[in-house]
């Protein structure tokens, strides 16, 4: 089984599982800017952006386009705002950040005023503020009104009823201070197997695992659910061929959100505050404010 | 012969109410991670569960917003039941119709109808509301974000009381089929208008209605969960958590893979709180309506 399997996520598997392999990965995933390529091509950009300069163009193209450029909901908030501290402080301090419950950070501040000064411009959907799961996939990316969204590579599979003939792409949210980490840090997992401890045949149920997320039936999982195969010679969906670059320029992983979803009176926090600051509610002082509440 | 009758019911009482019940309120005194785990006695903590959660901004956020729903949801709700159950009653054509259409809503599912209010009433695209503001030119209301996290709270609490009017509004009704005609009518004849009938003939009688209405009500507040739900459906929002929706997430975990901390012991010390409340308004209401001469 090593030897097919993807090694980045077997690998991944054994660090958390503190050197031993406790759960086999299959159906991996990472969290990347989700975008339609059509849009794109009619707002005349012509390469994914790598810089945050260059981002910030993009979004202007789009809107002259008439297009919004990028929409989040009340599900995906506290990931949006933790992939942002995180190309805004590094991924160290932000992990303190979520553990300590403290975002006095100048850092705060200054995702306040980009996000704020974002959505005056148009770029970020003023629905954001009051998108309910799933409403921002479903009503604003499949619909084709907005280009991207920083998501996980199974958003083509979510919405694949309303938008079957999507051309997806995808992109690494990029670097944004020289200060926080850039496209190596980034969110991947996947869904696992496991065995009960107190299994009578676990040597049978290892071998079922084998079976399940190897070959064959780790190809149809893929193709079914266009979703990633473990397979290291797999052939990857058309839609997520972009993202196996991103995984592979992986140096740092992320956990989930960097941490911010890992207490939830934060979440709330974040939630609350983004929502008003989309729409003009208050600024980033505001922001910023209402972040260090305890 | 009178126990062999009475025993399923009350083997059903004991294990499916009684010992649950009893179980829960000794686990708020425990610190306990799964709800199937043993109750160790090492693990006792005494009011620590209660003191964590009094402390905890989340729950007491939870407090605060069926607090909110307590109140003036119960309010809205109590007004306009009475007044549909005093239409209904005042001798109106095709009652049985209307009556039907106001409990609608408590007969068709919650999830169905927070879908209907989220996805339709007030989508802010081609929702029901944009719509009406649209076709009134009024460009500005018909934008409004009706679930942005300013609103959300009361977008929700409209949402969840329409459903709840139905309920309300028969309990009064059969409570005012009751009082007897030769009250009104003796009243008609000393020359009393409507107000005043309804004040000093229909009111006292309902006094035991009220309290009904009033503990049932807040039996429905302290157990309000699947709105919360619904109007934040991955995670907890400040304007949506009601204790139940705090409890469900210390007890089995929170959806996010994040966030793996469970806490059965703090949940158990949720329910036995929410009892309490139910109690102390139970014991309040008989109280007040002490002296309650007139029979439902």
């Amino acid at each position: 089984m090593r030897r097919r399997s993807n090694q980045t996520l077997l690998g991944l598997a054994k660090q958390l599982g503190k050197g031993h392999v406790m759960n086999v990965p299959y159906q991996p995933s990472t969290f990347v800017v989700m975008y339609n390529k059509d849009l794109f091509q009619k707002a005349g950009i012509t390469s994914v952006p790598k810089t945050w300069a260059e981002f910030t163009d993009c979004c202007a193209k789009l809107v002259a386009a008439g297009i919004t450029p990028i929409t989040v909901d009340d599900a995906y908030m506290a990931a949006f705002f933790g992939y942002n501290m995180s190309r805004l402080a590094g991924v160290d301090k932000t992990l303190a950040m979520v553990k300590n419950n403290d975002f006095s950070d100048p850092s705060v501040l200054k995702f306040g005023e980009i996000w704020s000064d974002f959505a005056k411009k148009g770029y970020m959907s003023k629905k954001a503020a009051s998108n309910i799961y799933p409403a921002g996939q479903v009503e604003e990316i499949a619909t084709g009104k907005v280009a991207m969204y920083l998501n996980g590579t199974w958003l083509p599979n979510e919405i694949k009823g309303s938008a079957p003939n999507m051309n997806w792409g995808s992109f690494a949210w990029p670097a944004m201070d020289p200060k926080g980490n850039g496209i190596e840090a980034n969110n991947y997992g996947a869904q696992s197997f496991g065995i009960n401890k107190n299994s009578k045949v676990g040597p049978e149920a290892f071998q079922l695992i084998v079976w399940l997320t190897t070959g064959k039936w780790d190809a149809e999982l893929a193709k079914q659910s266009v979703g990633v195969p473990m397979g290291n010679d797999s052939e990857w969906p058309a839609q997520l061929k972009e993202a196996k670059a991103v995984i592979d320029a992986t140096t740092i992983r992320m956990p989930w959100g960097c941490g911010m979803e890992d207490n939830p009176e934060i979440n709330v926090k974040i939630k609350e505050n983004l929502a008003k600051l989309i729409t003009g509610a208050i600024d980033a002082k505001g922001f910023a404010a209402g972040m260090q509440k305890k | 012969m009178i126990i062999a009758f009475l025993t399923p019911a009350m083997l059903c009482y004991l294990i499916v109410f009684l010992y649950p019940s009893i179980r829960t309120f000794i686990m708020s005194f425990f610190k306990i991670v799964s709800v199937t785990d043993p109750i160790k006695a090492s693990n006792f903590i005494g009011f620590g569960n209660y003191h964590k959660l009094f402390h905890t901004q989340l729950f007491l956020q939870s407090m605060s917003n069926i607090g909110k729903i307590w109140f003036f949801g119960g309010v809205g709700v109590m007004l306009i039941a009475l007044l549909f159950a005093v239409a209904l009653t005042s001798g109106m054509k095709h009652v049985k119709f209307f009556r039907s259409v106001i409990y609608l809503p408590n007969v068709v599912s919650a999830v169905a109808m927070g879908t209907m209010w989220i996805n339709y009433v007030y989508n802010s695209d081609y929702g029901l509301l944009h719509n009406f503001f649209k076709t009134l030119h009024m460009t500005k209301a018909s934008q409004f974000l009706y679930t942005g996290q300013d609103h959300l709270f009361w977008s929700m609490l409209v949402a969840y009381c329409f459903g709840m009017v139905g309920y309300h509004m028969l309990i009064f009704m059969s409570s005012i089929e009751q009082i007897p005609k030769d009250y009104h009518e003796a009243a008609l004849l000393e020359g009393a208008n409507a107000w005043q009938r309804f004040f000093h003939v229909t009111l006292p009688y309902l006094r035991g209605c009220i309290r009904t209405n009033l503990v049932m009500w807040t039996v429905f507040t302290v157990g309000f969960f699947v709105w919360g739900q619904l109007f934040s459906p991955v995670n907890l929002s400040n304007a949506t958590v009601a204790p139940m929706n705090y409890m469900y997430e210390m007890v089995f975990g929170a959806s996010s893979s994040a966030n793996t901390v469970r806490d059965s012991g703090a949940g158990a010390a949720i329910g036995v709180c929410m009892m309490v409340i139910v109690l102390i308004v139970f014991a309040l209401t008989n109280l007040i309506t002490k002296n309650d001469d007139t029979q439902m």
